[in-house]
């Protein structure tokens, strides 16, 4: 009977000695079995403790407990230009809708619309959640990862709206990005098309996809027609470099603002916002590195339109405010080297690995494409592309590709929210 | 508990091995052929549950390797929460969870209580004792067929365990390095553990040894079929 017991403890409890009374076919699946059974544990384990912090972290603030109907969250103030035209719209068509803001100085909070209640929800875990025991019949977002990352589908909302908030696709959002929302609203064709292929490639339903044009972008334009560029006399470079690894400032900063610094021009150096969240050590270097050069302005504004509409070059990496700055204002651009790892966006799971923008910026259709080593000969091609309007003529080629329907956003917007709403009352 | 779990779950089976054992003798005559016929039929009933282990295996290898090049991906440039959670999508998108990893396992648990039935059962069936098969004086004790000076050299643990080895071989195959060493470990862990039970269990062993050989030279020659019918089709849609 011992030696019996030793078998039947064998069996259950060490995989290995099993094997030898089974075969090996199935003594490696007895293997493979209780490890599965462990990692299986480990991830659950694991799903359970994530899945709890959503609620650990909800926050002291009090919100409504009711029922919405067309809700617009806005995670960052500087978003307040994509919802804006669509709002307007909504307004004048007598629509009410909700404006939820994730920061305080969110200009959304101060508008004066009567069909606009507007609430302040937070950021983070605090705003997650509301957002995500929210009941609403349709709800409008820039922020991508629904259902993925820490922003859940609520069970009582309808409908999620995703608006793309650049140019670019969505491929160069991080995986999953808007695989989760029902529908979306788009700039363009060669938006449409990345989403779609992602669907394909993903066996996800086709979602329902309305190409509105540039909300933030139809913003910009107006207040660009009221202002007249200026000029005096000395070349204004802005240098607008995006944030993370693919940052131009984060790269070579030292090398190419050593350089700048030493010319005649007026500097305006323009870092993206979530670098001063993100990179705050980085910035405050150069602040202070940089803080007796008389020709280098730091703007730290949320728009950053002023600045466009006194340079005369922009310098940027591979950033959706390249072509902000070709579409409004048809100027030259000068875009540094990047390398993007594929592997960290959606871009990924494309049959290109690259995205629209991407592919325009390395066929060199966008701008001249500053290399590393000619960081200390920039006066020259500064000089040479100031001087050269060629490339700026290029831009015809795509721009209407990329910004549809200039001016047209709002209404279209407003009537694709129409459109869901009565899919949703239909239902 | 173990004799709760022994009676339930062992005990009915070692009852239907006693009676093809006890059948089998009074057709035949011998205990020798009475094993080998009972070798057969156990294996032959633990065939469709390991065949139903197999299919969910290999269909559960089949989704992770399809998942695979996004999870190293994925592992090369995002860690922790968000690691999790991406991961956690890449699964749902494919219909996957890891507690499906556990069903293969099931058609395997249910073979399990046969195999324990047979080696409890064979080790204490009396009738045995004294019982000579062929080359074997006594089914109930060790061969020692080999003798080498004064040392007796039980010859059925090198048979079983080089059918073993040879099951292994096929099996691994198209396995890595580690499985391949953990087959050879294992056999040779369990030529020491069984090399003095008696040679009515190891005749039992051996002749499962065998079978399984036989299964699986089988199962690799269906899988080369398959594979080349895969090819075909496919090189028809080329086309």
């Amino acid at each position: 009977m011992s030696k019996l017991l030793l078998v039947m403890i064998l069996f259950l409890l060490i995989p290995m000695p099993a094997y030898a009374y089974l075969d090996p076919g199935s003594g490696s699946m007895i293997v493979g079995a209780i490890i599965a059974l462990a990692a299986t544990l480990f991830y659950i384990l694991k799903n359970f403790v994530y899945e709890r912090m959503n609620y650990v972290f909800k926050g002291k603030k009090k919100f409504p407990d009711r029922k919405f109907g067309i809700v617009f969250y806005s995670e960052m103030a500087h978003y307040w230009n994509v919802f804006f035209p669509i709002i307007r719209e909504l307004h004048n068509r007598n629509i009410k809708c909700t404006y939820l803001a994730g920061e305080e100085n969110d200009p959304g909070l101060e508008c004066g619309y009567e069909n606009l209640e507007k609430i302040h929800v937070g950021k983070g875990f605090e705003a997650y959640y509301f957002l995500n025991r929210l009941e609403a019949d349709l709800v409008i977002m820039t922020t991508p990862g629904l259902n993925v990352l820490q922003l859940k589908k609520s069970r009582k909302v309808k409908h999620y709206c995703h608006i793309v908030h650049g140019l670019e696709d969505t491929s160069t959002y991080a995986p999953y990005g808007v695989d989760y929302f029902d529908s979306l609203m788009v700039n363009g064709e060669h938006q449409l098309s990345v989403i779609r292929e992602l669907e394909r490639n993903r066996n996800l339903p086709e979602k329902k996809i309305g190409i509105i044009g540039s909300t933030y972008l139809d913003v910009m334009a107006e207040r660009v027609s009221g202002n007249k560029p200026h000029k005096d006399g000395k070349t204004t470079l802005l240098l607008a470099p995006s944030w993370g690894e693919k940052g131009f400032l984060k790269r070579f900063g030292s090398m190419l603002l050593d350089a700048l610094t030493l010319q005649d021009y007026i500097i305006i150096l323009r870092p993206h916002p979530q670098s001063y969240k993100s990179e705050t050590d980085m910035i405050m270097k150069f602040q202070e590195k940089y803080s007796d050069k008389k020709n280098l302005v730091w703007d730290d504004r949320p728009d950053g339109l002023d600045s466009m509409l006194m340079a005369d070059i922009m310098i940027s990496d591979y950033s959706g405010i390249i072509f902000d700055y070709l579409f409004l204002f048809a100027k030259p651009v000068i875009v540094t080297d990047f390398e993007v790892d594929p592997r960290k966006y959606d871009m990924n799971s494309l049959d290109s690995k690259s995205s629209t923008l991407m592919k325009l910026i390395r066929e060199g259709k966008v701008g001249y494409v500053l290399k590393e080593k000619e960081i200390s000969d920039i006066s020259t091609i500064i000089d040479k592309i100031y001087n050269d309007g060629s490339r700026v003529k290029s831009i015809e080629d795509f721009r209407d590709k990329i910004y549809c329907h200039p001016g047209e956003s709002g209404k279209r917007g407003a009537d694709f929210i129409q459109s869901i709403m009565k899919d949703i009352n239909d239902n | 508990m173990m004799s709760i779990l022994y009676l339930i779950f062992i005990y009915p089976i070692e009852f239907i091995i006693r009676h093809i054992l006890e059948l089998s003798f009074l057709v035949t005559g011998s205990y020798g052929i009475s094993i080998i016929i009972v070798s057969i039929v156990i294996s032959l009933i633990t065939l469709p549950l390991y065949h139903f282990a197999n299919l969910m295996q290999l269909k559960e290898r089949e989704i992770k390797k399809r998942m695979e090049p996004a999870v190293n991906d994925l592992k090369k440039v995002y860690r922790g929460y968000e690691l999790h959670l991406y991961i956690k999508t890449l699964y749902r998108q494919n219909n996957y969870h890891p507690v499906y990893s556990l069903r293969s396992s099931m058609g395997l648990l249910l073979q399990v209580p046969f195999f324990i039935a047979a080696y409890h059962f064979l080790s204490i069936y009396e009738p045995l004792q004294g019982v000579s098969f062929l080359f074997f004086h006594d089914l109930g004790s060790p061969d020692g067929l080999v003798s080498l000076w004064e040392l007796r050299i039980n010859l059925l643990p090198f048979l079983m365990t080089g059918f073993s080895l040879l099951a292994g071989y096929v099996y691994t195959k198209n396995a890595g390095t580690g499985e391949k060493v953990q087959v050879y470990i294992i056999s040779g862990l369990f030529f020491a553990l069984l090399y003095n039970s008696p040679s009515g269990l190891l005749l039992y062993w051996t002749c499962n040894n065998i079978f399984n050989y036989l299964k699986h030279i089988g199962y690799s020659f269906f899988e080369k079929e398959n594979m080349k019918n895969t090819v075909i089709s496919g090189s028809i849609c080329n086309v």
